[in-house]
């Protein structure tokens, strides 16, 4: 009878993954169907852009991988590839999102997984999975086009692999884990942190594991032995990084260009440090306040507290190989990355009531959420005692904030300084554009949520991307575009910066005037000899 | 016999104390007790008390929970309003425990005074309950006692000991249901413990959640697991013991809402007598309401606010409870008592998290923390668990008497000047700008201003406010120190017994 129950309990726990699986797919695509149905999926303005990257590999008037372009890591849009050519896939969002709901299935089952090795029982595992999983900000990122979940999901599987190998010194787990870093590292800019941070920590651990070398014969052999394995977990980790620098070189001529380039982030924030909202660069104390802010309203407090409490049981636990601590603690690696980045004036982040009255960004903090779901589900692995208060608390504050819709990356979508409400712009273009021949001169770089929101093929439109398009339109714009989108008086905006200048401009009439844009059309006697039809052939 | 004796002496000398911050002032013979004047540091000072103390009266006076126009505006703002009928806001079991002590009060000339008697009889009794609440981690009578003793005068609990508020109740209900859940489950029990859930709610609903942990507790304990999973029969006395609450919960919701299920709070404060401002608050657009006034966006302020601002800080007000939680962390260690210790975290994190998360954590204007009343109970259970561990330890002892000190002082400031300390928000757009901490209190007390009956009675002929609330602190901590010195002397000569431990 005993023997019958145990091995019940040995093959329901060995079948938890799937179970797992299946529950976060249910509740990935329930979640999606939610926001999908009230709109929001799109409403982050960077989502859109997203869309758009990928759908100018495969349409458009030059389409190609050279149209992944340097403002944002390439992975994301690679990974859109295969199904972004189809229209809803496009317009819905899901093209972007299936990306993310992936990602968030496999961080869940991570994050159980990680837990299991961590020797946290079934209690622990299913509490840290839970806290992943009842949280209404990464349920909504996960229903859209945004690249936080496909981060999550690459530096998790990364740090995953790193505990395993810091476990058994299996040189398949290193090998494993350094292929996630190199994905990570092709997401986004927190992923080169944590391939500095685990190759540091695969070389400390080569050099110091007695297992790995005997250091009583030589330390010199121990030193080279490390050097060896920091070489090899390196090679393929620094892929990505090397990858895109050569990227940047051969389609840009700078390998700097995504750091230093117009459209670089450093580039907004030179703007945003002269305009005087660049408030964290210089300063560690304000820096850590606004990502602990962010932290706390994207994760909750009560998550926040379990997850500190947790990681500082876990580095005091006694039953915790120092090794396993050692290589948990690159779960910290969001935390260093972003307080570092604040300070150093790479990243921005507002926080309502801390610096204005708005938002952005704020989504950043959700970064450390699969790591508080580790640390949490080992604390309540540890505490037998409390552990029915600890979830139940939980459980009624993950209610709480499901029925008071808590949902701050919604807030920083909709009403924060990222979100756009371009829908006049994009509606007018819909209305009056989409039956007509003719292009629209517009600067992907401002304006991409426009091009997504109007709904017309991407063929209809001439940007940056476009080569010898964009330079013929805007030095001799009445011959190629019929509609010019752009900021008026805004050097910003690449479209007025040329065509103002051009003796073609007066031949334009301002037809539309809106927050985020204007509209101008080509004056009727011109029209009949603007080109409509893509004559230029395929470029190189 | 000798816990009879030591018993009834701290339940003397503590309702001696207690007679010292009751609330009045001299009139003919005694203000308040026919004139419902909202004065500053006065009973009636707080719409809190008035609203049900406004139900008390109608009920004994005119028997009926409806208000006449005189004590609806005496309640506004904490009124609301149906079928063109008046009635509290508030639940209303504060009220109807007071009723038989107002009309004995009646009867005597006194009833106001005989009224707020009922909330200072119960935190009398929560000595005893926080201090059996302690004794199950099975720390000496004379520690126990003590923390019973913290609570009430070192808290902001003491505030709130002469007042037709809920948190003496409150307070009383859980700490009544953790001993109760503590028990074996005979039908007697559930009864018991079904009542006090059904009381509980009529008195206060958020006391339904922090009696959830304790409810699902008992719960577990009917369940038979030896062999199907099944409910032991003696669980049907626990709903037996909460229906009839619950029936006269609905019998007068349907009364006041028209509705069996809606709660006066739900349907809104009436505007017929509230003031212009108030008014234009309620016409401001609300938004889509949550079922719910939590939101967990609330979060991080509302925890500041709480533990540790000069707001409402629970331990900037009473920093004595920090050995509270030095306890609990020891409790956890020793192992004494697990299903009590994780009772007693679970009630404590409740109540956190709900008032964190709630859109008004300052308990509008008010002493210290009320809305935490039950969470100082609760540390200063533990508290007696530090004392018990550490009490030979000067440099605990020298610790333990200074935040003892202070927090005795701060809240005997409070008790007997003004519950009324408006949030910083609030204080900073007020045309006559005053403190939002206890330096409110302080400049009453500079300005010998208090609501101390017996010193406006007798003392202040003696003595300026300030002198009165230094004597009054002093007292307090002498009678504490007198129990915590018998402690240690009893320990001393039981050490040199060579039984001890054997007992």
């Amino acid at each position: 009878m005993e023997k019958d129950k145990l091995f019940s309990f040995f093959k329901f726990s060995k079948l938890m993954t799937i179970y797992i699986t299946y529950i976060l797919s249910l509740i990935s695509i329930v979640s999606f169907l939610v926001f999908y149905s009230n709109g929001l999926g799109l409403a982050y303005n960077d989502a859109r852009s997203h869309l758009d990257i990928g759908r100018r590999v495969v349409e458009g008037l030059k389409p190609g991988l050279a149209q992944l372009g340097s403002v944002w890591l390439p992975l994301p849009h690679i990974l859109m590839i295969p199904t972004i050519w189809i229209d809803f896939m496009w317009h819905s969002g899901l093209s972007g999102a299936m990306v993310s709901m992936v990602s968030f299935v496999a961080t869940g089952v991570l994050i159980y997984q990680f837990l299991k090795h961590l020797n946290v029982g079934l209690t622990g595992r299913i509490f840290g999975v839970l806290v992943f999983v009842l949280n209404i900000n990464i349920l909504y990122l996960q229903s859209t086009a945004m690249t936080e979940l496909l981060l999550l999901a690459t530096m998790t599987a990364s740090v995953y692999y790193l505990l395993l190998w810091h476990k058994d010194l299996k040189i398949v787990n290193l090998i494993k884990s350094s292929f996630f870093v190199m994905l990570s590292t092709l997401v986004r800019y927190d992923g080169w942190f944590l391939f500095l941070f685990s190759a540091g920590l695969v070389f400390l651990q080569a050099l110091t594991n007695s297992n790995f070398s005997n250091i009583k014969k030589s330390l010199v052999l121990n030193y080279k032995k490390s050097e060896g394995t920091f070489i090899l977990y390196s090679s393929l980790a620094a892929l990505g990084i090397f990858l895109w620098f050569l990227w940047n070189l051969l389609i840009f001529k700078d390998p700097f260009y995504f750091a230093f380039g117009p459209y670089s982030a450093h580039a907004q924030q030179t703007q945003l440090e002269g305009a005087g909202e660049l408030i964290t660069k210089g300063n560690l104390i304000l820096s850590t306040q606004h990502y602990l802010y962010a932290l706390i309203y994207n994760s909750n407090i009560y998550v926040t507290i379990l997850g500190l409490f947790g990681a500082v049981t876990l580095w005091l636990d006694n039953k915790t190989k120092s090794s396993v601590k050692f290589a948990s603690s690159a779960l910290t690696v969001p935390l260093i990355f972003n307080i570092v980045a604040l300070y150093l004036g790479h990243s921005v982040l507002f926080i309502q009531g801390l610096s204005g009255n708005t938002w952005f960004n704020v989504r950043y903090g959700v970064m450390l959420l699969p790591s508080l779901a580790i640390f949490a589900g080992f604390l309540v692995h540890k505490l037998k005692v409390l552990r029915p208060a600890l979830i139940g608390i939980f459980l009624f504050t993950a209610f709480i904030q499901f029925q008071s819709a808590d949902a701050v990356t919604i807030d920083d979508a909709r009403v924060g300084s990222s979100q756009k409400n371009v829908t006049e712009v994009s509606g007018w273009l819909a209305q009056n554009a989409k039956d007509k021949e003719g292009f629209v001169l517009i600067s992907a770089a401002s304006h991409d949520a426009i091009i997504f929101s109007s709904g017309l093929p991407m063929s209809k439109f001439i940007h940056e991307g476009t080569g010898k398009y964009w330079e013929s339109a805007t030095t001799n714009p009445e011959r190629w575009a019929r509609w010019i989108i752009m900021r008026t008086h805004d050097d910003n905006d690449a479209v007025w910066k040329t065509v103002s200048k051009t003796p073609d401009f007066q031949n334009y009439n301002l037809v539309a005037k809106y927050p985020f844009a204007d509209i101008y059309e080509l004056k009727d006697e011109f029209v009949p000899n603007v080109h409509t039809k893509p004559v230029l052939g395929k470029q190189k | 016999m000798k816990k009879i004796i030591l018993n009834t002496t701290i339940a003397l000398i503590s309702f001696f104390l207690l007679l010292l911050i009751v609330r009045g002032d001299s009139g003919n013979p005694i203000y308040f007790q026919s004139e419902l004047d909202t004065k500053l540091g006065g009973p009636f000072e707080t719409s809190g008390n008035n609203s049900r103390y406004a139900l008390t009266k109608a009920l004994v006076d005119q028997k009926t929970i409806f208000f006449d126009e005189k004590l609806a505006k005496f309640a506004s703002p904490d009124l609301v309003e149906h079928d063109g009928k008046f009635a509290t806001i508030f639940t209303p079991g504060v009220s109807f425990i007071a009723a038989p002590f107002y009309y004995v009060g009646s009867i005597l000339g006194y009833p106001q005074l005989l009224t707020y008697l009922s909330t200072t009889l119960f935190a009398l009794l929560n000595i005893f309950l926080v201090a059996s609440v302690a004794r199950k981690f099975n720390v000496n009578i004379n520690l126990s006692i003590i923390s019973g003793l913290i609570f009430v005068f070192a808290t902001s609990a003491l505030s709130y000991a002469n007042s037709l508020t809920q948190h003496h109740f409150s307070t009383a209900i859980i700490l009544l249901a953790i001993l109760n859940a503590l028990q074996k489950r005979t039908i007697l029990n559930n009864l018991f413990f079904g009542a006090l859930v059904g009381i509980g709610a009529l008195v206060d609903i958020p006391n339904l959640f922090f009696l959830a942990p304790v409810g699902i507790y008992v719960l577990t304990k009917h369940i038979n697991l030896s062999s199907k999973l099944k409910l032991k029969p003696v669980f049907i006395s626990l709903i037996a013991g909460v229906i009839p609450f619950i029936i006269l919960f609905a019998f007068y919701n349907k009364q006041t809402t028209g509705s069996y299920t809606t709660l006066s709070q739900s349907i809104g404060r009436s505007s017929t007598f509230a003031s212009e401002e108030t008014k234009l608050i309620e016409k401001m657009p609300q938004g889509d309401r949550p079922l719910l006034p939590f939101n967990t966006r609330n979060q991080l302020d509302g925890l500041y606010i709480l533990t540790i601002s000069n707001e409402r800080g629970i331990f900037y007000y009473s920093p004595i409870l920090i050995l509270g939680v030095l306890g609990l962390i020891l409790a956890y260690r020793a192992k004494t008592n697990n299903d009590l210790l994780s009772l007693i975290i679970s009630i404590i994190l409740v109540n956190l998290t709900l008032y964190s998360m709630f859109n008004d954590p300052w308990g509008g204007w008010a002493f210290g923390p009320r809305y935490l009343i039950p969470t100082s109970a609760l540390l200063s259970t533990a508290l007696a668990v530090s004392l018990s561990r550490f009490n030979k330890n000067l440099l605990f002892n020298s610790l333990f008497f200074g935040l003892l000190l202070y927090s005795i002082l701060v809240n005997t400031l409070g008790a007997t000047t003004t519950s009324l300390v408006p949030p910083k928000v609030e204080a900073q757009n007020l045309s006559t700008q005053i403190p939002y901490t206890y330096e409110y209190n302080f400049q009453l007390a500079e300005k010998n201003t208090s609501s101390s009956l017996i010193y406006n009675l007798i003392a202040n002929k003696y003595l300026d406010v300030k002198t009165y609330i230094f004597i009054l602190g002093i007292l307090i901590l002498a009678s504490i120190n007198l129990i915590y010195n018998a402690s240690f002397i009893k320990n001393l000569v039981l050490r040199k017994d060579k039984n001890y431990g054997k007992r």
